[in-house]
């Protein structure tokens, strides 16, 4: 599982793939306060991008690539 | 190139001269829904072949093309004289990419643009608007726009050359005055892109050059519930140093979802922060203008840096000081950008730079700003003085190319100064003028020489060359940019053509396609010619004894010798005809083992070897069903499920190798596979079971033996009948299959490595060699493939065993049979004069048996003709040939006949 889900935690890991995307969208719409921790995370299918974007979760951390790091600060808004 | 690839070219060109066909047929008869329906399929088919290679640019065109058929075939669009127009455009530029692809191997990035521009322009006649402006032209223009106004205005946000972070901004405006090219990129991937297993975030992280990319939303996001995670609704900003036709090749699979711009440097210089007090700002613009009109740029930097030092780092102040700082380092010869800069300050806002460059682009070139606006904006016919002069100059540069010794790219240069004429000639409307060029051009390419170019291009331009003096090296990059303006110009009018004349010369395609009939009717032409050309020895026998004549059959046989070499040739000409690879069978396979495994829940890992061995058609067709029954069992029953094959200690895929070789006159197929194998104990009580072998059988078969009886028919080992094999056919048919054609199996197993099946097939069936035996003054042929030895036994040494006779042969029992007695001829075998008798030993599905015939005679290649009509039903003989005086040769099958 390239998403591992711990209480209010999303661990995401490696690749996330698009196979993912419908069980993201159903935990955050379920969990109000939800965390997201992406720092193992490589890459991520811009769908599940996309759904971060629009459900707007907690980022608790961000990627250790830091490529991938810079553009989802940009589309997720690094505050 | 490969084989696929050859055809696929040669059927495109068929296709493009159907569709040319049809359009003119059209043309004449624009109601006629057949001919449209015809017309929809040709293009229908030729995207769909387009599609199995990497060529999206044609894919592109055919696609839009396609859809356009597709809306005229269901009356949605009218045909119309432009619409046939396009098309054949769109089909010569398909043409044009297929001439590319024999040459070259590939298509060129650089069509992507056209490609996308030529389906466009298809597309536009769907949604039937008019115009042929070139919509990513305009698109780029747009972009351009709103980087430009952006920085004009005042608004944060509104800038998206802003959104990237100053210290991007300013490596990228390093990297920009050392040489490197910006461009923006807006990427807008299509909404139903996850679909396709597109990744557009992945692609765009891949961009060549990358120094800085944002998402953003293309609307604002709906709530959780309503939100549909499968459109894709993200934009890409990227901003890259990467050369513009690298970016192109990148995108060129989504070249209208991409648009591309070039950044001038200057438009990053945007200084940013909080505006914080003003007071400082005055005295310092003030002291800054003087000391830049003073020219003391040291004072300058130090009291710019003294500033920094003082402000806070995220006031708008110290953003401009750091900025100008920069440009002073990097352009400190740019003093209009520097006053601008130290006057940004006033106002807080940031420099008009756009005023600044087409201030800068009026006094100093306007030959690129018209380059500028004429990519961008609407392109005028008639050409200025400042084209004519930028022309003139470019053919005087072409000259003095022409003119350089010849060095090693002369071929490149050579081309390279003709399409520089070309792109002249078609800017100046002279469009007669091309053919000449191209001829000198051919001519020049095939003499190696630029000579012919250089006659022609004197003769062309006589009159212009006096006001020409070379221009100076460096304004080489200028003049290419006003050509580039020029041929701009003169493309995006008529739309774009890729049209060739007729008297073009057109590549002859260096492959036949000929009906097999015509084919198959010559085979039997020189197979009759061999079979007269064999009358001639007996001529020439028939002169020596019957008439006396020596000298004259010595000069039968020697021109006998003659057409008998070239009798030869000619057949095995013919038969390279027929030749095909057996890549045509194997082709199907990776599909077949991919599909099969994964519904079956195996790994396997398909190996093909030998691919372009050749054989005869008829044999190649006839291997198809075979194989494909032979790779079924095999992974239906030889492969072991992942798990199954992990605890045996083998790797979890396994691996199915087919192999085509070639051993002299046979074709040899090996299917081997890394299963479980055949286990003959299983296959013992299995075919016991079934009642094929009996209890003494069982007992005495070896494992060899007890392995082949899968050929047996009615035999399966399965106890479930699947949908992919078990029903009991199988195997066996693929042993008569093979043997239709002259073919052989061996199946070889050991249990738990895996299973090896060996098919050996005739390259060719055109011709059979067959040993001539005689028995009660009758001739007969036997085919040498079951030939195994002749000998002679004495009569001594048979023996008769109850009622059948045998011999011993190098210690192994033969048993014996009369052909006499097998033909129901009555009489006995003749036995010569030391009381030997002739013994032909054949072999029959691996065992021995000897016939007994009356003598042997030599070896002939004959050409088979099977049993018709009536005769059919005498199974005893394969079939008939003619021999050379004109006699019958019936050609026993041994098979039948034991």
């Amino acid at each position: 599982m390239a998403i591992e889900y711990k209480n209010n935690r999303a661990l995401f890991s490696d690749v996330v793939s698009v196979e993912e995307t419908e069980a993201l969208l159903e935990w955050l719409q379920r969990k109000s306060a939800a965390r997201v921790d992406l720092s193992a995370c490589t890459h991520l299918h811009p769908a599940n991008l996309q759904v971060l974007m629009a459900a707007k979760p907690v980022i608790s951390a961000w990627p250790k690539d830091a490529g991938l790091a810079a553009w989802l600060e940009s589309a997720l808004g690094r505050r | 190139m490969t084989p696929l690839l050859e055809q696929f070219l040669s059927e495109a060109r068929d296709f493009l001269q159907g569709i040319g066909e049809k359009l003119m047929q059209l043309e004449n008869d624009p109601g006629n829904a057949e001919l449209m329906t015809e017309l929809f399929r040709f293009v229908h088919t030729l995207k769909g072949n387009s599609g199995l290679f990497e060529f999206p640019e044609m894919t592109r065109v055919l696609h839009a093309g396609e859809d356009l058929m597709d809306a005229v075939r269901h009356g949605r669009v009218a045909y119309s004289q432009e619409l046939a127009d396009r098309l054949l455009d769109a089909m010569d530029f398909v043409g044009m990419l297929c001439d590319e692809i024999e040459t070259k191997g590939s298509i060129g990035a650089s069509h992507a643009a056209d490609s996308a521009r030529l389906a466009e322009s298809l597309r536009r006649l769907i949604a039937s608007v008019e115009g042929a402006a070139s919509v990513a032209a305009v698109a780029a223009a747009t972009l351009l726009e709103t980087l430009t106004q952006a920085s004009a205005g005042h608004g944060e946000n509104a800038q998206p050359l802003a959104d990237i972070p100053e210290n991007v901004r300013m490596d990228a405006y390093r990297r920009a005055c050392n040489g490197a090219t910006l461009y923006w990129l807006d990427y807008v991937p299509e909404e139903g892109c996850f679909f396709q297993g597109d990744d557009p975030f992945f692609q765009a992280r891949g961009t060549p050059g990358l120094l800085w990319g944002n998402i953003s939303a293309r609307q604002p996001w709906p709530k959780l519930a309503e939100l549909d995670v499968y459109r894709c609704m993200l934009d890409f900003h990227l901003l890259s140093d990467a050369p513009r036709a690298e970016l192109d090749e990148y995108y060129r699979y989504m070249p209208e979802q991409i648009r591309i711009v070039a950044v001038p440097p200057l438009f990053l210089v945007l200084p940013q922060g909080e505006p914080g007090s003003g007071v400082v700002h005055e005295a310092f613009v003030v002291e800054a203008h003087a000391l830049l009109a003073a020219g003391r740029m040291d004072e300058l930097v130090r009291a710019a840096r003294n500033l920094i030092e003082l402000s806070s780092l995220n006031l708008w102040l110290s953003s401009t000081l750091r900025w100008l700082l920069l440009v002073m380092e990097l352009e400190p010869s740019n003093e209009q950008a520097l006053v601008m800069l130290i006057e940004s300050l006033r106002h807080l806002g940031p420099p008009p730079w756009a005023e600044l460059i087409e201030k800068l682009e009026k006094s100093e070139k306007p030959e690129q700003r018209k380059a500028a606006e004429s990519a961008f904006a609407v392109p005028e016919t008639a050409l200025t003085p400042d084209e004519i002069d930028a022309l003139t100059a470019l053919v005087a540069v072409q000259r003095e190319i022409l003119t350089l010794p010849i060095e090693e790219n002369w071929h490149g240069r050579i081309k390279a100064v003709a399409a520089t004429l070309a792109g002249c000639l078609r800017a100046r409307s002279d469009l007669a003028a091309l053919s000449g060029l191209e001829a000198a051009t051919a001519l020049a390419l095939d003499e190696a020489a630029a000579t012919p170019l250089l006659a022609w291009l004197d003769g062309k331009f006589q009159g212009e060359r006096h006001t020409c003096i070379a221009p100076p090296v460096q304004d080489e990059v200028r003049l290419d940019r006003r050509a580039g303006a020029a041929q701009a110009t003169s493309d995006a009018e008529g739309a774009l053509k890729f049209g060739r004349r007729a008297e073009d010369a057109v590549p002859v395609p260096k492959s036949l396609k000929v009906d097999q009939a015509k084919i198959d009717r010559l085979m039997n032409l020189i197979g009759e010619m061999v079979v007269s050309k064999n009358a001639l020895p007996y001529l020439a026998g028939r002169a020596e004894n019957v008439f006396g004549v020596r000298e004259l059959a010595r000069e039968i046989k020697a021109q006998y010798a003659v057409i008998n070499r070239i009798a030869e040739e000619m057949q095995d000409a013919i038969m390279q005809v027929r030749m095909m690879p057996v890549s045509f069978v194997f082709q199907r396979f990776p599909r077949l083992v991919r599909d099969t495994s994964h519904k079956l829940g195996k790994e396997v890992n398909l190996v093909l070897e030998g691919e372009d061995t050749e054989a005869d058609k008829n044999i190649i067709e006839s291997l198809g069903d075979p194989l494909v029954h032979i790779v079924r069992n095999s992974l239906d029953h030889g492969f072991e499920s992942p798990e199954v094959r992990r605890a045996a200690g083998k790797p979890p895929a396994g691996t199915l190798t087919i192999r085509a070789a070639q051993e002299s006159d046979r074709v040899v197929i090996e299917i081997s596979d890394d299963g479980k194998g055949i286990d003959p104990t299983v296959i013992k009580q299995k075919a016991y079971e079934k009642g094929l072998i009996d209890e003494a059988a069982l007992k005495r078969l070896s494992d060899q033996e007890a392995v082949n009886l899968v050929f047996a028919s009615g035999f399966s080992t399965m106890e479930v009948v699947s949908d992919l094999s078990g029903r009991g056919v199988g195997m066996d048919v693929v042993r008569s299959a093979v043997e239709k054609v002259n073919g052989s199996v061996v199946l070889e197993s050991t249990k738990g490595k895996g299973t090896r099946m060996r098919l050996s097939l005739p390259l060719s069936m055109a011709v059979t060699n067959v040993m001539i035996i005689e028995s009660d003054g009758q001739f007969f042929g036997m085919p040498m493939d079951c030939v195994v030895e002749t000998v002679r036994v004495p009569r001594a040494a048979i023996r008769t065993i109850k009622n059948n006779l045998a011999t011993v042969l190098r210690d192994r029992i033969v048993p014996l049979k009369s052909i006499n007695a097998l033909l129901d001829i009555d009489a006995p075998p003749k036995a010569n004069a030391e009381d030997e008798l002739a013994v032909l030993v054949v072999r029959l599905n691996d065992e021995l048996a000897g016939l007994l015939v009356d003598d042997f005679h030599e070896t002939a290649d004959i050409i088979l003709k099977p049993m018709t009509g009536m005769l059919a039903r005498l199974t005893a003989y394969s079939g008939s040939a003619l021999m050379g005086d004109g006699s019958v040769l019936m050609v026993l099958n041994v098979k039948e006949m034991l």
